[in-house]
C-alpha cells in the first residue's frame, strides 16, 4: 500500500512524457503516444491490483485506514503536507477509474483512429486519469482540491477537442465556469476550515468537526458550500445545465469523464467528507432534497431528448442525484455501491452509442442531420449486432432488471431511502427507477429496433452542414459515398464492449444481501448494519423497472399508443421537456445580460468616469486653472499695485478679526 | 552606446547577452541567499550587503543587500529581462536607443530592489519610472503620446507623495541616515505615522495600479511596445508593491495597522473592478491589463491582511503575476506583430495556425484563473488563507474574484482562438524559435513555483517574520 501514490504518478508521468519528448517525433508521435498513455494505465492498473491484494489481507483496513505524510512547503508554523489515504472507498475508485480508463483509451484507440491530434488525446486523458486517481486517494482537502480543479481543466480540453466548432468550444467553457461557480464554494469551504483548525489535513479537521470545535454554524456554512462544489462537479440541480452540452466531446471522453469517473467525483467528496456531514446539523438534509429532484428532474427531460448522447447525458445526472439522495439518506454504503456499478453500465451505454455515432457520421454524411439523431437510425440491430447486444445489457443494468449490476444496488439505494424513513424520496426513487427503464428502451428501441430512417435524412441544402461534420469524421475515412450503410464497429472497439459488458452483469454480485456482502462490510461509515434483504422491496423496484421497459415497447414497437400523438396531445408540456426547462435560456439570460452588463457598465465607469472625469478631467482642470491664472500675470505695474493693496487689506482685517475669532471659537 | 548603428543584430545579441547575465546573477543571488541566517547577525537580515559612503555628512550611504523578499524580486526581474530582450529582436527602429533605455530601466529596478538606503531607493525609483516615458512615446502604439504622459504623469505625482513621507521620516527620526535599517529601529509618534503611512502607501500604490489610481496601467500597457509593458506589468508594478512593504510597512508599523483594513478594502475593489472590467475589454492587450490591475489586488490584500500567510502569500504573488504577465504580453507581442491588431473578436481558430502560442497563452491563462499546479494557485491560496484569518468577508470577494477572472479568461480563449478558423488569419505563423524559448522558460518557471514554491516561501517567510513581528507590536 506504500506504492499507492505510484498509481497516479504513472499516469501523470505518461502526460508529462508525452508533451515533452513524443511530440517531437513527427507521425509516429500519434502511435507512441497513445501507447505511453495505455502502457502507464495498463501499468497503474497492475499496481492497483498489488495495492488490492494487500488491501484483502489487511483485515482493519476499514477501521484504519493507510496514511501517507510528504512535507510539501511550510510558512513558519504553518505546514502544508501532501496526505495520502488508502482505504476501501479509495481502493474501489482505483480499481474503477484505472480499470475503466485502460479499457476506455483501447476502445479511443479506434474511435479516434486517424485524427490529427490522436496522440494529444490520449496525454490528456492520461493527465486526468493521473488527477482522478489523485482525488481519491486524497486526504487533505488541498490536495483533493487541486485535483479536482486539474481534472476539471481536462474535461475542460476533451469538450472542447473538436475545438474548430464553436459548439465544442462554447460547451467547454460552459462546463468549465458552471463547475466553478460550484468550486468557488469549495474554495471558500476549504478556506474557512483552514481558518478553523489551521489546517487542511482531513484527518484533523473531522476530528475538530466530530469533537465540535468548529461551531456549529460556521460547520453547516463551510459543509454546504463544499456541497456547491460537489453539486457543480456532479451536474446536480440547479448546477446541472453543463453536463448534457459537455456531450461535444468525443464519445469515449463522455464514457470516461462523463460518466464513469469524474462527475461522480461530487459523490465522492461528499462521501469522503461524510464525518462533516453528518456533525453538521442540516447538511444531510440538503443533500438529500437536492438529490432527490435532481433524480426525478433529470429522469424527466431525458424522456424526449432525441439526441442518443443527451439522452445518456441527462441520465446521467439523474443517477448522480440517486446517489445523492442515497447520501443524504444515510445510505453511505448505497450511494458508494451504486457509484461503483452505475460507471460500468454507463460507460458500457456510452461506449456503445459511440460505436453507433461512429459508423452514423459515415452513414449520414452529407445529410443535414446529427449523428447523434435518434431519428435517423432504428433498425440497426441487424447490421451491429454486438453493439446492440452489449447496449441492451447496459440499459437492463442501468434499469435494474435481476441479476444485473444496477438491480442490486438500486434496491439497496431504495432500501436506504425506506429505512431511513425517508418516504417521499423512496416514492420518487421508485418513480424514476420507471422513468430510466422507459428512457433506455425508447433509447435502445429507436437506435437498434424498428427499420431503417437513415434514408430519410433530408441533404445538407449546402456545403455548411457538410463542413460541420466533416470536422468531426475528420481522418476517419471519411470516403463515404451515397450508398454506406451500417456496419459494425472494428474489434478494438467492441472488444472493450464486451468486457465491460460482462462487468455490467456481474459488478453487483460482491454485495448481495444474505449471501456475500463482500463490498459492504469494507464500506461503511460508523456502525456496519446489514439490512436484512427484502423480497417485496426487491420486487418493488423490479415491477417499477419492467412497467417502464413494458411502457416503452409498448409505444416504440407496438405502436399501441404512437409517440408522435403523445407529443402532441401534451405540446407545451414536450415542448417544456424538450428545452430542458428552458434552464440553459435562462442561465444565458443572467450571463449574457446580467453579468456582461455589469462588466460594461464597470468598464464604461472606469473609462468615462474614473479616466476621463477623475483622471483627464484633472488634467483639464490644471490646464484650465493654468489659462484662468495666466491672466493674473498682466505685467502692469497697476495691476501688481491693486493686488497689493487688496492683499494689505485683507491681512489687515485678519489681524483684526483674529483675536474676535478666537474668543468665538472658545 | 559603443556599437555603431548599423550593425543591429550585435545590439540585439550584446542586450539579450547582458539580460542572460543578469539572469544568471539573479538565480545565483537567489540560490545563494541563505534564509537559514535571515533575521541573525549584524547585517539585519540582509545578505550579499555592500557598502560605500556617498555623502556621510547627510548620512546617504550606498547600500546594497538582499533579504527573502527582495530575492525573488531579483529574479523575477532578471527572467524578465532576458527574455524581453529576446522578443524585442524584431525592434528595427532605432533599437540601439531602445534597448540602452530598456537596460537602464533595469537597472533602476535592480537598484530598487537591492537598495537598503532610503535615498538611493528613491533614486532607483525614478530611474526606472522615466525611461518608460520615452520607451512608450518612441516605441508605443494605439495613442501611445497620451499614454505615456499620462502614466509618466501619474508615477511622477506617486513618487512626490513618496518623497515627501521619506523626507519626513528623515527629519522626525533625527537620525542622520537614510539607512533603512536604522530608520526602522526608530519609534515614531503615533499621529506622525498615521499621516504618513497612507502617503507611502497611495504613493508606492500608483506604480502598483491600486484604485482608483489604476488607469495609467491598461493605456500604459496597451501603447508600451511588447517588452517593455512585460517589463511593466512584470516588475514594475512590483516596486510600488515592493515599496509598501519595505518602506511603508517597514518604517511605520503603528500606522500599518490602523490603515490597513482601509487599504485591504481598495485592494478589494482592485480584484472585482478589474476583473469586470477586463472582460468587456475588446482589444487583447486591455483585457491582460486590466487583469493585472485585478490580480495587483491581490498583492495589496495580501499585504494588508498583516498575517504570515497572507504577505507571504503577496510576495509570492508578485512573482507569479510578474512571470505570467510576462508572458501574456509577449504572446500578444506574436500576434500583434503580424496581424497588426489585437482585435479579439475578429480572429478565431488561431489554434489551427498557432499551436504553440495557443498553447503558452492557455498555460498563462490557465495560471491567471488560479489552477492548480501552477504558480499562481499558490500564491492566491496563501492571500486567500490571510484574508480568512483576519477578513473573512475580503476572503469571499476574493475568491470570486477567481470565478470572473475564469469567466473573461475563458471567454477570450473561446472567441479567439477556438471556432471555426477565420480565413483572413491563414498567413498568421507561429512563433519564432527565439521567441518559443523565452516563453518556454517562463511558462516552466510557472510551472515550478506551482509544483514546488518551497525554496520561494522559505526565504520570503525568513524575513517577513520579523517584519510582523514588529508590527504585532501595534495590535
Amino acid at each position: 500500500m506504500d506504492f499507492a501514490w505510484l498509481i497516479p504518478t504513472l499516469c501523470v508521468g505518461a502526460f508529462f512524457f508525452n508533451i515533452v519528448i513524443t511530440r517531437w517525433l513527427g507521425p509516429r508521435k500519434q502511435a507512441l503516444g497513445a501507447f505511453v498513455s495505455l502502457a502507464a494505465t495498463a501499468a497503474a492498473f497492475i499496481v492497483f491490483l498489488i495495492v488490492f491484494t494487500e488491501a484483502v489481507a489487511t483485515p482493519d483496513l476499514t477501521e484504519h485506514p493507510h496514511l501517507t505524510t510528504w512535507a510539501w512547503f511550510q510558512i513558519d508554523t504553518f505546514a502544508f503536507p501532501v496526505n495520502m489515504v488508502v482505504d476501501w472507498p479509495a481502493i474501489v475508485m482505483l480499481g474503477v477509474v484505472s480499470f475503466l480508463s485502460f479499457l476506455i483509451q483501447f476502445y479511443s484507440v479506434g474511435y479516434m483512429s486517424g485524427h490529427n491530434r490522436f496522440w494529444w488525446f490520449f496525454s490528456v486523458i492520461a493527465l486526468f486519469t493521473g488527477a482522478m486517481l489523485t482525488l481519491v486517494i486524497a486526504y487533505n482537502f488541498l490536495i483533493l482540491y487541486m485535483a479536482w480543479e486539474l481534472v476539471g481543466l481536462c474535461s475542460y480540453l476533451l469538450i472542447g477537442f473538436y475545438n474548430e466548432r464553436r459548439s465544442a468550444a462554447e460547451a467547454s467553457k460552459k462546463a468549465f465556469v458552471t463547475t466553478r461557480v460550484g468550486d468557488v464554494g469549495f474554495f471558500i469551504a476549504i478556506l474557512i476550515l483552514f481558518s478553523q483548525t489551521g489546517t487542511f489535513d482531513m484527518g484533523v479537521i473531522f476530528d475538530a468537526a466530530t469533537n465540535g470545535e468548529i461551531s456549529s454554524g460556521l460547520l453547516t456554512l463551510s459543509v454546504l458550500l463544499l456541497f456547491l462544489g460537489a453539486v457543480g462537479k456532479s451536474g446536480q440541480f440547479p448546477l446541472h445545465v453543463w453536463l448534457p452540452d459537455a456531450m461535444e466531446g468525443p464519445t469515449p471522453v463522455s464514457a470516461l469523464i462523463h460518466a464513469a469517473t469524474m462527475v461522480t467525483a461530487g459523490v465522492f467528496l461528499v462521501a469522503r467528507a461524510y464525518p462533516l456531514f453528518v456533525a453538521a446539523p442540516g447538511a444531510l438534509e440538503v443533500v438529500l432534497v437536492v438529490g432527490t429532484f435532481t433524480a426525478i428532474f433529470a429522469g424527466v427531460i431525458a424522456l424526449v431528448q432525441p439526441d442518443i448522447k443527451r439522452v445518456l447525458a441527462y441520465s446521467t445526472v439523474s443517477q448522480l442525484g440517486y446517489m445523492m439522495m442515497a447520501l443524504g439518506a444515510g445510505a453511505y454504503t448505497a450511494a458508494l455501491f451504486h457509484l461503483y456499478t452505475h460507471a460500468f453500465f454507463k460507460a458500457l451505454l456510452f461506449l456503445g452509442s459511440g460505436a453507433v455515432i461512429h459508423t452514423m457520421e459515415t452513414v449520414l454524411h452529407g445529410r443535414a442531420v446529427s449523428p447523434n439523431d435518434m431519428n435517423y437510425m432504428g433498425g440497426l440491430a441487424r447490421r451491429m449486432p454486438i453493439t446492440a447486444a452489449t447496449f441492451v445489457i447496459g440499459a437492463l443494468a442501468l434499469a435494474g432488471v435481476f441479476p444485473l449490476a444496477g438491480f442490486w444496488s438500486k434496491d439497496e439505494i431504495l432500501a436506504g431511502t425506506l429505512y431511513g424513513g425517508h418516504w417521499v424520496p423512496f416514492l420518487v426513487a421508485l418513480v424514476t427507477a420507471t422513468l430510466t427503464a422507459f428512457y433506455m428502451f425508447r433509447a435502445a428501441w429507436l437506435t437498434f429496433g424498428g427499420s431503417p430512417r437513415w434514408h430519410l435524412a433530408p441533404m445538407a441544402a449546402d456545403n455548411s452542414a457538410e463542413e460541420a461534420h466533416e470536422d468531426e469524421s475528420e481522418g476517419h475515412d471519411a470516403h463515404a459515398d451515397e450508398h454506406h450503410e451500417p456496419h459494425e464497429a472494428p474489434w478494438t472497439m467492441w472488444a472493450p464492449l464486451v468486457v465491460i459488458a460482462v462487468f455490467a452483469v456481474i459488478a453487483g454480485w460482491v454485495n448481495i444481501p444474505g449471501l456475500y456482502t463482500g463490498f459492504g462490510d469494507v464500506v461503511h461509515f460508523g456502525e456496519h448494519h446489514k439490512e436484512a434483504f427484502s423480497l417485496v422491496l426487491a420486487l418493488v423496484g423490479s415491477a417499477a423497472a419492467l412497467i417502464g421497459i413494458l411502457v416503452a415497447v409498448a409505444v416504440y414497437n407496438f405502436g399501441l399508443v404512437p409517440a408522435a400523438i403523445l407529443g402532441e396531445s401534451f405540446a407545451t408540456v414536450y415542448r417544456f421537456l424538450l428545452n430542458k426547462f428552458y434552464f440553459d435560456e435562462l442561465y444565458d439570460w443572467i450571463i449574457s445580460r446580467i453579468l456582461l452588463s455589469i462588466s460594461a457598465l464597470t468598464a464604461l465607469f472606469d473609462r468615462k468616469i474614473v479616466n476621463n472625469f477623475g483622471v483627464d478631467g484633472s488634467g483639464w482642470l490644471t490646464i484650465k486653472s493654468g489659462d484662468l491664472l495666466r491672466y493674473h500675470q498682466t505685467g502692469r505695474i497697476y495691476h501688481y499695485a491693486l493686488g497689493f493693496v487688496i492683499g494689505a487689506i485683507l491681512v489687515l482685517l485678519m489681524m483684526t478679526a483674529y483675536p474676535a475669532l478666537v474668543e468665538f471659537f472658545q | 552606446m559603443l556599437v555603431p548603428r548599423r550593425h543591429a543584430w550585435t545590439i540585439r545579441i550584446l542586450a539579450t547577452l547582458a539580460g542572460l547575465l543578469t539572469l544568471i546573477l539573479s538565480v545565483w543571488v537567489f540560490i545563494g541567499f541563505d534564509w537559514g541566517k535571515a533575521g541573525l547577525g549584524t547585517t539585519n537580515g540582509y545578505q550579499f550587503v555592500e557598502w560605500y559612503e556617498w555623502l556621510p555628512e547627510l548620512g546617504i550611504t550606498i547600500r546594497l543587500g538582499i533579504d527573502g523578499i527582495s530575492a525573488p524580486m531579483v529574479l523575477l526581474t532578471g527572467l524578465v529581462i532576458f527574455t524581453g530582450a529576446i522578443v524585442s529582436w524584431n525592434i528595427a527602429d532605432r533599437n540601439k536607443e531602445y534597448y540602452a533605455l530598456l537596460l537602464v530601466l533595469v537597472s533602476g529596478v535592480y537598484g530598487v530592489f537591492v537598495a537598503l538606503d532610503l535615498f538611493f531607493l528613491f533614486f532607483f525609483y525614478e530611474i526606472a519610472v522615466l525611461p518608460m516615458y520615452l520607451l512608450i512615446a518612441v516605441w508605443g502604439s494605439t495613442r501611445k503620446e497620451y499614454a505615456a504622459m499620462k502614466l509618466t504623469i501619474f508615477l511622477v505625482a506617486g513618487s512626490i507623495l513618496v518623497w515627501v513621507a521619506m523626507l519626513a521620516v528623515f527629519v522626525e527620526s533625527g537620525a542622520q541616515t537614510f539607512d533603512l535599517a536604522t530608520l526602522a529601529q526608530h519609534e515614531y509618534p503615533r499621529a506622525f505615522q498615521l499621516v504618513f503611512l497612507p502617503m507611502f502607501f497611495i504613493g508606492f500604490g500608483v506604480l502598483a495600479g491600486m484604485w482608483p489610481f489604476h488607469t495609467w496601467s491598461p493605456d500604459g500597457h496597451v501603447a508600451a511596445p511588447t517588452a517593455v509593458s512585460m517589463l511593466h506589468a512584470g516588475v514594475l508594478m512590483k516596486l510600488g508593491a515592493y515599496g509598501i512593504l519595505r518602506v511603508g510597512f517597514g518604517l511605520l508599523p503603528e500606522g500599518t495597522v490602523f490603515w490597513a483594513p482601509f487599504f485591504i478594502v481598495l485592494g478589494t475593489i482592485n480584484v472585482v473592478y478589474g476583473a469586470l472590467s477586463a472582460m468587456s475589454q475588446r482589444d487583447l492587450k486591455f483585457v491582460i491589463g486590466y487583469s493585472s490591475v485585478s490580480h495587483m489586488g491581490y498583492v495589496v490584500v495580501g499585504l494588508c491582511t498583516l498575517t504570515l500567510i497572507g504577505v507571504n502569500g503577496a510576495v509570492l504573488q508578485m512573482f507569479a503575476h510578474g512571470v505570467m504577465t510576462a508572458l501574456f504580453f509577449a504572446l500578444v507581442g506574436v500576434v500583434y506583430d503580424q496581424a497588426h491588431t489585437r482585435e479579439i473578436g475578429i480572429f478565431g481558430g488561431l489554434v489551427r495556425r498557432m499551436p504553440w502560442f495557443v498553447g503558452f497563452f492557455a498555460v498563462a491563462g490557465l495560471a491567471s484563473l488560479g489552477l492548480p499546479g501552477l504558480s499562481g494557485f499558490i500564491a492566491e491560496l496563501l492571500v486567500f488563507i490571510g484574508a480568512f484569518q483576519s477578513y473573512p468577508i475580503i476572503g469571499v470577494f476574493c475568491v470570486i474574484g477567481v470565478a470572473l477572472t475564469a469567466t473573461y479568461i475563458l471567454r477570450l480563449m473561446a472567441k479567439a482562438f477556438f471556432g471555426p478558423p477565420n480565413p483572413a488569419w491563414s498567413h498568421l505563423r507561429d512563433m519564432r524559435p527565439s521567441v518559443w524559448v523565452a516563453c518556454m522558460l517562463l511558462a516552466a518557471t510557472m510551472l515550478f513555483v506551482g509544483l514546488y514554491p518551497a525554496p520561494f516561501l522559505d526565504r520570503s517567510t525568513a524575513s517577513v517574520v520579523p517584519l510582523l513581528e514588529r508590527i504585532e507590536q501595534f495590535r
